[in-house]
């Protein structure tokens, strides 16, 4: 899951500039679909690219991500949290929750560059399937909403970013039900062993204490 | 298959995992309740409104220009008005604040017709003091016939307009056709500025009712 060095640049070149200026960051938000579509992907993926030139730090923090339950976790209450209409609009009415709306989305994309090998297939189909009904469920919400649910976009935006919420839930459905097939889950118990162990070492002396 | 076992994976412990989880779904459902007031409003609105029921919305002091050219201090002064019906407009405004305007032209026939002395102001305050000069206040002014005596129409300065409008949680933004769409609303405002209620333009009865009790109750 982590992103070659040269492509992991190419990223942070292009999304650094339009995520610190604010005359490009505020055009991204003016607009609801690309405040929710564009301007959270797009931190995710700098935070992703950020943490994949760092290696060394694949292994960083593995021992409160067994299974990659935290870091699944972490994903799913980011990505519902930023949906909530309440939310959208503090983000863009206090510095201080733009703030954390930007380290939220940094942190989940550097946890999930390291933390995404240590997912089972399982794990995979859950988090796709679940961030899948989330967003047909927002969007469906935006879309189908008559009045203005945030004070900062009009109802015309609301149902744009309605709309582009319901294509990604298609996607990432789609993705999940490729993943099923593609992975039969017999195959995937070996192929997929988290942190496989060395032969040379005997199991009973493995890195728990390194962990 | 192969007979042979392969070796198992050292496992680690979970308690960790298990705590970061924890942690997490604090963090996340303790900033969720706290932003909708307990699970239980979820817009940006819905939770300014329920902010000003609390007495939770306060505005600074404010000095604005009226229709007239004059200039005064609208709150948090002795001779402020006991109670005020604040919305905000821009007076190149198509819509609904022209509709908002009759119903203001309504609530001041019905002050008017009281003979008791009211104590309540009704206030049209301009978010748009690049446009809305004193001439353009004027004109709004003839248009809706209001009477200053109950009816202000003021403009304040750029940047207090703009605090004033962070402090009330009033958002406008651009309509893609050179106007606004605001949350407009009639505000309720007491002396020193604290915003007691908040009403849909069609309940200005109630709006006005509400204003009479709270002028009633300072006086």
């Amino acid at each position: 899951m982590m992103l070659p060095r040269r492509a992991g640049l190419a990223l942070l070149a292009i999304a650094l500039p339009v995520l610190l200026a604010p005359p490009l960051r505020h055009r991204l938000e003016a607009s609801m679909a690309l405040h929710m579509l564009v301007e959270f992907p797009m931190l995710f993926a700098t935070g992703w690219a950020a943490a994949s030139l760092w290696p060394r730090a694949a292994n960083a923090g593995s021992r409160w991500d067994v299974e990659g339950l935290s870091s699944a976790l972490l994903i799913l209450i980011t990505t519902s949290f930023w949906m909530l209409p309440v939310a959208l609009d503090l983000a863009l009415l206090s510095p201080w929750i733009a703030l954390a709306k930007a380290l939220n989305w940094l942190a989940a994309g550097a946890v999930l560059a390291h933390a995404g090998r240590r997912w089972r297939r399982e794990l995979r189909l859950f988090v796709l399937f679940n961030l899948a009904w989330m967003m047909a469920t927002a969007g469906l919400l935006y879309r189908e909403s008559e009045s203005r649910l945030c004070v900062n976009y009009l109802v015309d935006q609301q149902a744009w970013a309605g709309g582009g919420l319901l294509g990604l839930a298609l996607l990432l459905g789609a993705l999940a039900v490729r993943l099923a097939i593609d992975e039969p889950a017999d195959a995937l118990d070996n192929s997929t062993d988290p942190e496989p162990v060395p032969p040379a070492r005997h199991p009973a002396r493995g890195d728990n204490a390194a962990a | 298959m192969s007979d042979t076992p392969l070796p198992a994976a050292p496992r680690r412990p979970l308690w960790p995992t298990l705590l970061c989880c924890g942690a997490l779904l604090a963090l996340f459902i303790g900033t969720v309740a706290r932003i909708s007031q307990g699970f239980e409003l979820w817009t940006f609105e819905s939770l300014r409104r329920a902010q000003a029921q609390q007495g939770l919305l306060q505005a600074s002091p404010l000095a604005a220009t009226l229709s007239d050219g004059s200039r005064r201090a609208l709150w948090q002064h002795a001779g402020a008005p006991r109670a005020l019906l604040v919305d905000f407009i821009y007076t190149r405004c198509p819509g609904v604040c022209q509709a908002l305007g009759s119903e203001y032209q309504r609530m001041q026939d019905e002050l008017a017709r009281q003979d008791a002395p009211g104590g309540v102001q009704l206030l049209s305050l301009s978010f748009d003091p690049a446009h809305d000069d004193v001439p353009a206040l004027a004109s709004y002014a003839r248009l809706h016939h209001a009477a200053p005596a109950q009816w202000w129409i003021a403009v304040p300065a750029a940047d207090d307009s703009q605090r004033l409008l962070g402090e009330l949680g009033v958002v406008a933004v651009p309509d893609g056709v050179g106007g606004y769409v605001h949350n407009g609303a009639i505000h309720l405002l007491d002396g020193e500025g604290r915003v007691r209620e908040i009403f849909e333009y069609e309940a200005w009865p109630q709006a006005l009712a509400a204003a009479q009790r709270l002028a009633g109750a300072a006086r």
